[in-house]
């Protein structure tokens, strides 16, 4: 094959076609495709292309339009340096084959699939063992939870004035506290405080004791209970107390002694001392202490005060009963509701 | 049966910057450094190495020795063997177009292969995956560096 190629020095000339030939095994739309061969299925075989057509990129492109004029006018359009044919030309393709492709993706999804697999297994076997231990966490927080709630109900609200204690008896008197300040305390009543006010003489203490209480049916009060009369308090209620008074009985030196200090004082006064003998043993609501030996006067215990009170005939007492007679003999009170003795 | 169709490749040697030319009829020897494409009409003999540029081996041309490229080598003449009757050597950065009428007697090494029906080797072909320069550098716009005294080929 002849070139006539005219080349200067300067190697400047006009572009020129050369031929290559018929490529080997390259060519896309190839009739002699079915040559080729590739590897299938464990063995060689005559099957479809493995190489795909893609145009040869020169090493060397100038962006010239001169350039792009002789190369439309060279030859068969191309660019030059590139391998021109009818055909697109094939180079070497660098991809996998597609008989490659598909025990490739295979083989892929079977990895995937296996992986998902093993992790779905581990999600669900750690939510089982965070379950285990959730419940072996929760089985003895149970106790715990029901002490707790049970710790945490609802304290009952006390209401104004109402003091809520620990204990359901004070056993020892406390220091009030801050929250009882505000409430009121009743007074403590001290059987020492109300005995030492009163002297009582040593051979005394057991003469006079305070009379039971005798068992009066009503009817019999009723019927024996004389009219409620007035009686005004000086020498008129003295001059008609005197009439039905009985006679006097004499009273021990001691206690004749105490009496007349005592009669000289007002009726209701001061606890008597020396009059009156009281039983050691301890006070009694209401009971007759002393009687004095002229019989115008008894000593009673005020259940109150606890403090003996001096009462004369008509005087009303503190159980709201009327002294209507004193018998100093037989050391006896009678009164509107019952009868006094001195024990 | 159809023939296969056949290819072919429209060289121009100023967008291909061929800037290197042995004519036809010429024969040279020794080192040449050729800083732009080569095209081989003549013989050329020893250690070549082209940067910037394209090789192309005319139907006419031949080379033996050591050859270097850094583009492409589009081989369409003849690659003898060396003095000592080894095979030559070629190697290309790039894409190495075998054409029907080579004959070569050579190990190429190159970037990518094209063969074509015809083309008759006689060596080793190499294809490798080219990440580093040979280590050749191109200036741009210079002239062929010549160990040989500079001559003027011309066509006859």
């Amino acid at each position: 094959m002849s070139h006539d190629i005219v080349l200067t020095r300067l190697i400047v000339g006009d572009p020129f076609t050369v031929d290559f030939g018929a490529p080997v095994g390259q060519q896309f739309n190839s009739s002699k495709i079915g040559e080729a061969i590739c590897w299938t299925d464990g063995h060689w075989s005559s099957a479809e292309p493995i190489i795909i057509s893609r145009t040869v990129e020169p090493s060397l492109r100038e962006q010239d339009a001169d350039h792009e004029e002789r190369a439309s006018t060279g030859g068969d359009g191309a660019a030059p340096g590139d391998v021109c044919s009818s055909a697109q030309s094939t180079p070497l393709g660098r991809k996998p084959p597609r008989a490659w492709r598909k025990p490739g993706l295979i083989a892929a999804g079977l990895v995937v699939l296996s992986a998902a697999a093993i992790g779905v297994t581990w999600v669900v076997w750690g939510n089982q063992t965070t379950k285990g231990a959730d419940s072996a966490k929760s089985a003895p927080a149970a106790p715990a939870s029901a002490a707790a709630s049970a710790a945490e109900l609802p304290i009952p609200q006390a209401g104004p004035g109402v003091r809520v204690v620990d204990h359901p008896y004070e056993t020892a008197p406390a220091a009030p506290s801050v929250a009882d300040a505000a409430l009121p305390i009743a007074p403590r009543e001290t059987v020492a405080a109300a005995s030492a006010a009163v002297q009582t003489p040593a051979p005394r203490a057991q003469a006079v004791r305070e009379p039971s209480r005798p068992k009066i049916p009503q009817a019999e009060s009723t019927q024996q209970r004389p009219p409620a009369v007035v009686l005004d308090e000086g020498k008129g209620a003295s001059a008609s107390s005197s009439a039905t008074k009985p006679p006097a009985v004499a009273l021990p030196q001691g206690a004749a002694s105490g009496a007349a200090a005592v009669s000289r004082e007002p009726a209701k006064a001061a606890p008597v001392p020396g009059a009156v003998a009281r039983p050691t043993a301890g006070p009694r609501a209401g009971g007759l202490v002393a009687v004095t030996p002229d019989g115008k006067t008894a000593v009673f215990t005020n259940p109150t005060t606890r403090m003996p009170e001096q009462f004369k005939i008509g005087d009303k007492l503190p159980n709201g009963e009327v002294i209507r007679a004193i018998e100093p003999k037989d050391g006896r009170v009678i009164t509107s509701a019952k009868e006094y003795s001195l024990e | 049966m159809s023939e296969p169709k056949r290819e072919s490749i429209l060289i121009d040697p100023r967008a291909m910057n061929v800037v290197n030319r042995i004519a036809a009829g010429g024969r040279q020897s020794g080192t040449y450094r050729c800083a732009g494409g080569l095209l081989v009409q003549g013989s050329i003999k020893g250690e070549i190495e082209i940067t910037g540029g394209p090789l192309i081996l005319m139907p006419e041309g031949q080379l033996a020795g050591t050859i270097k490229c850094d583009g492409e080598a589009y081989l369409f003449g003849t690659i003898a063997a060396q003095d000592n009757g080894a095979p030559s050597d070629l190697d290309v950065q790039g894409v190495v177009f075998m054409a029907e009428t080579l004959v070569a007697k050579a190990n190429v090494t190159a970037g990518g292969i094209k063969t074509f029906q015809g083309a008759q080797v006689d060596g080793r072909i190499n294809t490798v995956r080219r990440e580093e320069s040979l280590g050749l550098k191109a200036e741009a716009g210079a002239s062929a560096e010549l160990v040989a005294p500079a001559s003027v080929l011309e066509a006859a």
